[in-house]
């Protein structure tokens, strides 16, 4: 629309950046936290701390599986679904559970779950409410506060936009490979400029992977059409056709006996003689009309769809199962889609993936920021409304989600066990906190403003191991003494933003004393780059 | 000729009052062009893939999975070249004109009409 190609560019790339960069850095900030979902989990609920990671993991689920289908038959034989899920290696605890009968109103019926240690068949002391690390990773993809499809639709276009950015930033720059290599520090505007490229280019194919993969896990809701043309019922259709379903005997009436559990786990290790079992669920146990479906880890494997196998849980038959080959459209599908979620990643794989989250937050923020630092130069003094907004934005999100986070895991810490409704309570404090970085963005946005939040961080980041040693009978030199390494690397990730931010309080506020040192003296204009 | 019955419309569209404000030409400009990325963006993609699962010589799932794959990369394009071509008449009828005949196939196609 601008008179040369690099110029419609330059003007898409500003504009589309900016319009969508805080939605943007919350969906980062959240995605790259959710890369350890898991271990959030295990760090919020303390009960689960001590239990010792089996050495048989592998060889110990055929017992697991057998002893939950004579507990469950014991506690909820005419229960309309079962699920046994198993211990993995990031997950040390094993869980029996059963649904309750649906009430009209819900959509889905709740399970009532016992959690147990595997290494002693004992049930473990019970669980706090809390959303742990699901709260990060429904946040990364449907927001929160809002309904969940217009919030998906909102990450859908903020990404897409996103992805709009990186295409138009890639055509813009001109020296890619220069830019790898150079960091000018101190110098305005430049040094912005610098750290944007810098976090970009370095992490270019992980952005365009992400971003692009991140629309595909919703791309059923954005592009339903295809579906919809193509088969007669739509969406069910389709989906029915991909997934694996019991026709056999699913519409089978009456009740009937579960054939022995072993007689079909024999089944599953004659196919898959390695299988590390995810989990079993069991639909109308004790029915004719029974389904067993047992759950595979995919290991190494890029698919996104568990690999499962049904039986009929009356006769034992084998009446589904999913793909043992992928077709070549599937396996392009599953591949993307398993990219995004990384489950398959190995701990160095997905220390990459946090790296990469990590440039993408820090390619977002210094984006925004240099739009605000550039227009602050040029419309000397007086700012326009749209200037301060921006960054007031900036402000309010870059710093304020940290201090967000480290509100949400001291809520979970000092919130009373027994409170009723605890795990929304923890998500207030999230989003409480998240407010008061508002607040202080909405009084004034100076350096002073940015110096004052950054030492807040550094304080809650400091509390939340602190805080963790003083509730809890672990602490971060406990962990390290007991090899518990996820939450030795939890507190101690802490540990190091709090001495981040600790470097950032200081180094506002040398440039704070600088600034009042240069008043008087004409400021020296510096460089404008040619973006 | 047609482009100054364009430029007559965009006189005409930009002095209807916003909140009392009258958009300035620019404004209107950016507003179209952003609309007709976004939207007949969209549209374009959505009449492209709906057709391409339909006619393309693979099982059905198989069809739809590559379709949707896609879906992203061809919105992208379009919208890049949105911003890219020049005059804003010529995407406003490109878009406009092949979706119409996506959908026109389509429709003959699926015994819709």
């Amino acid at each position: 629309m601008k008179d040369s190609f690099f110029r419609s560019m330059t003007w898409l790339h500003t504009w589309v950046g900016l319009l969508t960069c805080w939605i943007i850095y919350t969906i980062f900030f959240a995605g790259t936290a959710s890369f350890f979902r898991d271990e959030i989990n295990l760090w919020n609920q303390p009960a689960i701390h001590n239990v010792q990671a089996q050495t048989d993991r592998v060889a110990a689920q055929r017992l697991q599986i057998i002893k939950g289908f004579d507990y469950l038959n014991q506690h909820a034989a005419n229960s309309p679904s079962w699920r046994i899920t198993l211990p993995e290696e990031r997950i040390p605890y094993l869980v029996y559970g059963y649904a309750k009968p649906k009430e009209p109103e819900q959509r889905r019926s709740q399970f009532v779950n016992t959690q147990l240690n595997p290494n002693t068949m004992q049930a473990l002391p019970p669980f706090v409410e809390t959303k742990g690390g699901n709260f990060f990773y429904r946040l990364h993809y449907q927001l929160y506060y809002l309904d969940a499809i217009t919030g998906r639709w909102v990450v859908c276009f903020a990404s897409f936009f996103m992805l709009l950015a990186i295409i138009s930033g890639v055509v813009i720059h001109k020296r890619i490979f220069k830019d790898m290599f150079s960091f000018r520090r101190n110098k305005g505007v430049r040094s912005w400029l610098d750290a944007h490229n810098l976090s970009s280019v370095l992490a270019l194919p992980f952005h365009l992977m992400i971003t692009y993969t991140g629309i595909i896990t919703l791309i059923f809701m954005l592009f339903p059409y295809p579906a919809l043309t193509t088969y007669d019922n739509g969406i069910r259709g389709f989906f029915n056709d991909v997934s694996p379903s019991n026709n056999v005997t699913n519409k089978a009436l009456g009740s009937a006996a579960m054939l022995p559990i072993n007689t079909i786990l024999d089944q599953v290790y004659t196919k898959w003689p390695d299988a590390d079992i995810r989990s079993v669920r069991v639909s109308e146990p004790n029915m004719a009309a029974s389904t067993v479906t047992v759950l595979v880890d995919p290991g190494k494997a890029l698919r996104d769809q568990t690999p499962r196998l049904l039986f009929s849980g009356a006769t034992g038959e084998l009446v589904a199962q999913s793909d043992d080959e992928l077709t070549n459209s599937k396996a392009l599908y599953e591949s993307l889609n398993a990219m995004h979620t990384g489950r398959f990643a190995t701990p160095l794989l997905r220390w990459l993936y946090v790296l990469g989250g990590i440039a993408g937050c820090v390619m977002i923020a210094t984006g925004c920021i240099m739009w605000a630092k550039r227009i602050r130069e040029r419309s000397k003094g007086k700012a326009s409304f749209g200037l301060q907004l921006v960054e007031g934005l900036n402000l309010a999100t870059i710093m304020g989600l940290p201090l967000a986070t480290c509100s949400f895991f001291i809520a979970n810490r000092l919130l009373s066990p027994t409170l009723s409704g605890r795990d929304d309570k923890e998500v207030t404090a999230f989003f409480l906190a998240w407010l008061v970085a508002g607040v202080i963005a909405l009084i004034k946005r100076d350096k002073l403003q940015w110096r004052i939040m950054a030492a807040i961080n550094a304080l809650a980041c400091l509390s939340v191991p602190l805080v963790n040693a003083l509730t809890t009978n672990g602490n971060i030199v406990s962990y390290l003494m007991h090899k518990q390494w996820a939450l030795f690397i939890f507190d101690a990730l802490f540990l190091l933003f709090s001495i981040l931010f600790l470097v950032q309080t200081e180094k506002l506020r040398t440039a704070e004393n600088a600034q009042r040192k240069t008043k008087s003296k004409p400021v020296v204009k510096p460089v404008r780059s040619k973006l | 000729m047609r482009a100054a019955s364009f430029n007559a419309l965009l006189t005409k569209l930009s002095s209807f009052s916003l909140l009392n404000k009258r958009l300035s030409r620019y404004q209107l400009l950016v507003f179209l062009r952003f609309f007709i990325a976004i939207v007949g963006g969209y549209v374009f993609t959505s009449t492209l893939i709906a057709l391409l699962s339909v006619v393309l010589p693979m099982a059905k799932q198989d069809a739809v999975l590559l379709c949707v794959s896609l879906s992203i990369l061809i919105y992208a394009v379009v919208f890049i070249c949105a911003f890219w071509v020049k005059s804003l008449t010529t995407v406003w009828i490109s878009i406009l004109l092949s979706s119409g005949v996506f959908l026109a196939i389509l429709a003959s196609l699926k015994d819709w009409v």
